[in-house]
């Protein structure tokens, strides 16, 4: 009786079952190839990037007679990290290294500073003229940056500041700060006002609430600001062309094109210089990735 | 603890008036409900005497000191949000303390006021988690528990259950109750909701387009409506209001119906209609073959059937109510004018009439909700719809004749053109 009946639950289990396997397969398959074709694109796209990065590497460790070579093994024979050495004993590299540091760093904790307060006001207060400023603030940003060579020079002559890290802080700071000034008040404005009169009623000031309650709960937009602004300056060459002129001021940018002569080129150098301005760049990347979390104003209000 | 005035306070955005001309003394440890549908202005009341919304004409008052240009920390309130507010970054402990710790208040003390809170309000096991960690309810008792530690003069709330669910509101709701009774301190509660503004307040601001309709004790708001607007507002289900004309006749007065009036707050503030209140009345059900044969009463008309058979062009046939005089004592003076009868639906009696005098209205049911231990019933009488409230089960089917009569002494009186109540 009781094989009988397992036999007939069986049966009935395969009859359900046989449609929906065919089905399955079919289904399996097309997964499987879309699955292939996806993971194709990534993998396609990531040899993209990372191929110049492993290029540059390669060219870093290669002997000065073998840079301009046909073979692609990554490490070649008889590597080794000359061109470092030179780099570092031969040219003021670290010098512009601290330089662009010094630059960047100001530069981000300036643009930062005056874009977290200037977008609080912009998404909290109402004055006139604020759909005009922020219309302003955007159309600076349609602007070539070549276009503002020129004014961006002049100002700076002027002010005196030629060949000086505050020239070239200014100079970024301006450039940036009207792209960080909106991505902090998209951010803000995502933050219930209830909080901040919370805020009030408890005790604190408007400017408390702002650093008491806004400012830690907007730490993914203050990082993305930071980062927009860590980069850009890092990497910038065209200001610090026309601001910079002594090779003791110069950021790495200036300084690695210095290596490149009428006649000769160092490309052991100009790759092993490359590498290394790349880590500073990775360190800020990781720190700040820890502060990009999402969800940080949830369960504040009923949602 | 202590109490709060409102000098004709008012508010405009512009040309836009918010609040006109708000009056109301609010004395210490008293529990006040300010009423109104969305939009009426209660909210921004609530946010002046908080400080977060600035005043545009008139003065506040809190503890007889002047407040308009106070910031909100120097006031001495605190304030639940509607939305809770509370700080997503801080553990629940870190939230009810905020405060005092802004204060500076020693770390002891601290200590002391928010586990007193905690155990108050059932938070003692929540102190370390995140608000995001919380369900709505609890997030709402954090929220209560950061106003209470700070032994506030005034307590204010903003609509705090409105995000809640039925089971929970009613729970809160009670919490709350104690809370007050416990603390013995001055409350003044924002609410849409008509049931919290009956069952938590000491005194009730029904508020309407930013004009105070009436201050009153519950019983008072509801008892006496000053207005069409308050007699519709206040009551659940909503008072039927039924339009007529006052005749006299020699010593007599009746009340000559001539069609529903507008239900609904919005249209009983500028209609005049009469209203009744529905209350669980007595009623006894009556069957088809019941009022067949009680031969004092009138048979269902050819007209009403076809009405409760959904069809149209009925003739409209009023009736006659005699109101007592008691009830409106200058007759005289509203001849052939235009009124409103309001009676509540649970004035409505249905199927029992032992008084001899009483006016029996012919209806027929359209619709019977089942409600558990009640039953509303959605009755015709010619096009007059009258809504009746009577025990659980009224064992009648769509169609059927349904005598009911008005409870005279509840029946309320108002002028059709301004609204005002005109009965005593």
């Amino acid at each position: 009786m009781k094989d009988k009946l397992k036999m007939q639950v069986t049966s009935h289990y395969r009859i359900l079952r046989s449609p929906a396997r065919g089905g399955g397969k079919s289904q399996a398959r097309k997964k499987l190839i879309r699955n292939f074709l996806i993971h194709f694109g990534i993998i396609l796209f990531s040899i993209v990037c990372i191929y110049p990065l492993l290029r540059i590497f390669s060219v870093s460790i290669r002997p000065g007679d073998r840079v301009i070579s046909t073979d692609l093994s990554i490490i070649p024979d008889s590597a080794a990290l000359l061109s470092y050495a030179r780099l570092l004993k031969e040219t003021h590299f670290l010098r512009w290294l601290w330089n662009s540091l010094i630059i960047t760093m100001t530069t981000s904790f300036i643009g930062v500073s005056l874009a977290s307060t200037a977008a609080y006001a912009f998404s909290r207060f109402k004055f006139p003229g604020k759909k005009f400023a922020l219309l302003l603030l955007l159309s600076t940003q349609m602007i070539p940056a070549g276009m503002l060579i020129l004014p961006l020079f002049l100002m700076i002559m002027k002010l005196g500041l030629i060949n000086t890290y505050l020239g070239m802080i200014i100079a970024y700071s301006v450039s940036s700060l009207p792209f960080s000034i909106w991505i902090l008040k998209g951010y803000y404005d995502t933050i219930p006002r209830s909080l901040e009169e919370a805020a009030l009623v408890d005790g604190t000031s408007m400017i408390g609430a702002f650093y008491r309650i806004i400012l830690p709960l907007s730490t993914p937009a203050l990082s993305i600001a930071f980062l927009f602004n860590f980069t850009m300056a890092w990497n910038e060459y065209l200001v610090a062309r026309v601001v910079l002129f002594s090779s003791k001021q110069y950021t790495w940018t200036l300084g690695l094109f210095e290596l490149q002569g009428q006649f000769i080129t160092q490309w052991g150098m100009f790759a092993a210089g490359s590498m290394l301005v790349t880590i500073p760049v990775l360190l800020v990347f990781l720190y700040s990735s820890k502060w990009l979390i999402s969800g940080l104003t949830l369960g504040s209000v009923k949602g | 603890m202590a109490n709060v005035k409102f000098i004709n306070v008012t508010k405009r955005y512009g040309e836009l008036v918010i609040l006109d001309g708000i009056n109301m003394e609010i004395k210490d440890r008293e529990f006040v409900v300010i009423v109104g549908p969305s939009g009426c202005g209660k909210t921004t009341l609530l946010r002046m005497l908080a400080g977060l919304e600035e005043i545009s004409e008139g003065g506040i008052y809190i503890d007889n000191k002047f407040v308009n240009q106070v910031h909100p920390s120097k006031r001495e309130i605190a304030m639940v949000f509607q939305d809770y507010a509370l700080y997503p970054h801080m553990t629940v402990a870190e939230n009810m303390s905020f405060a005092l710790r802004l204060k500076k208040m020693p770390q002891k003390e601290v200590k002391h006021r928010v586990s007193e809170a905690a155990g108050t309000l059932q938070l003692q096991k929540l102190l370390d988690r995140m608000p995001r960690q919380l369900s709505g309810g609890q997030r709402q008792r954090v929220a209560i528990g950061r106003a209470i530690v700070r032994k506030p003069k005034v307590f204010l709330f903003d609509e705090p259950l409105s995000n809640l669910d039925a089971k929970l509101r009613e729970e809160m709701r009670v919490e709350i109750a104690k809370l007050h009774q416990r603390l013995t301190s001055t409350v003044i509660y924002v609410t849409h909701d008509q049931v919290e503004a009956m069952t938590l307040a000491g005194r009730i601001m029904v508020l309407n387009r930013g004009i105070v309709q009436q201050i009153g004790t519950p019983i008072e708001i509801y008892r006496k409506p000053v207005n069409l607007f308050v007699a519709g507002f206040i009551g659940s289900p909503t008072m039927n209001f039924i339009n007529g004309k006052i005749e006299i006749n020699g010593e007599d007065v009746y009340f000559k119906a001539s069609g529903t009036a507008p239900q609904g707050p919005e249209q009983g503030a500028s209609g005049g209609t009469a209203a009744l209140r529905p209350q669980v009345s007595e009623a006894m059900p009556t069957t088809s073959s019941s009022v067949g044969r009680n031969a004092t009463r009138p048979q269902v008309s050819p007209a009403c059937a076809e009405a409760s058979a959904g069809r149209e062009a009925m003739p409209t046939t009023s009736f006659r109510i005699q109101i007592p005089s008691f009830l409106l004592p200058d007759a005289g003076a509203h001849k052939n004018k235009e009124i409103v009868l309001g009676i509540r639906p649970d004035d409505v009696r249905v199927g029992k009439f032992s008084d001899k005098n009483r006016d029996v209205i012919e209806t027929v049911l359209e619709v019977s909700e089942l409600l558990g231990h009640r039953e509303n019933l959605y009755l015709k009488a010619q096009d007059i719809k009258i809504l009746a409230i009577v025990e659980a089960f009224f064992n009648q089917s769509p169609g059927s004749a349904v005598p009911v009569s008005f409870n005279h002494e509840n029946m309320h009186l108002f002028d059709k053109g301004n609204g005002s109540r005109i009965s005593v």
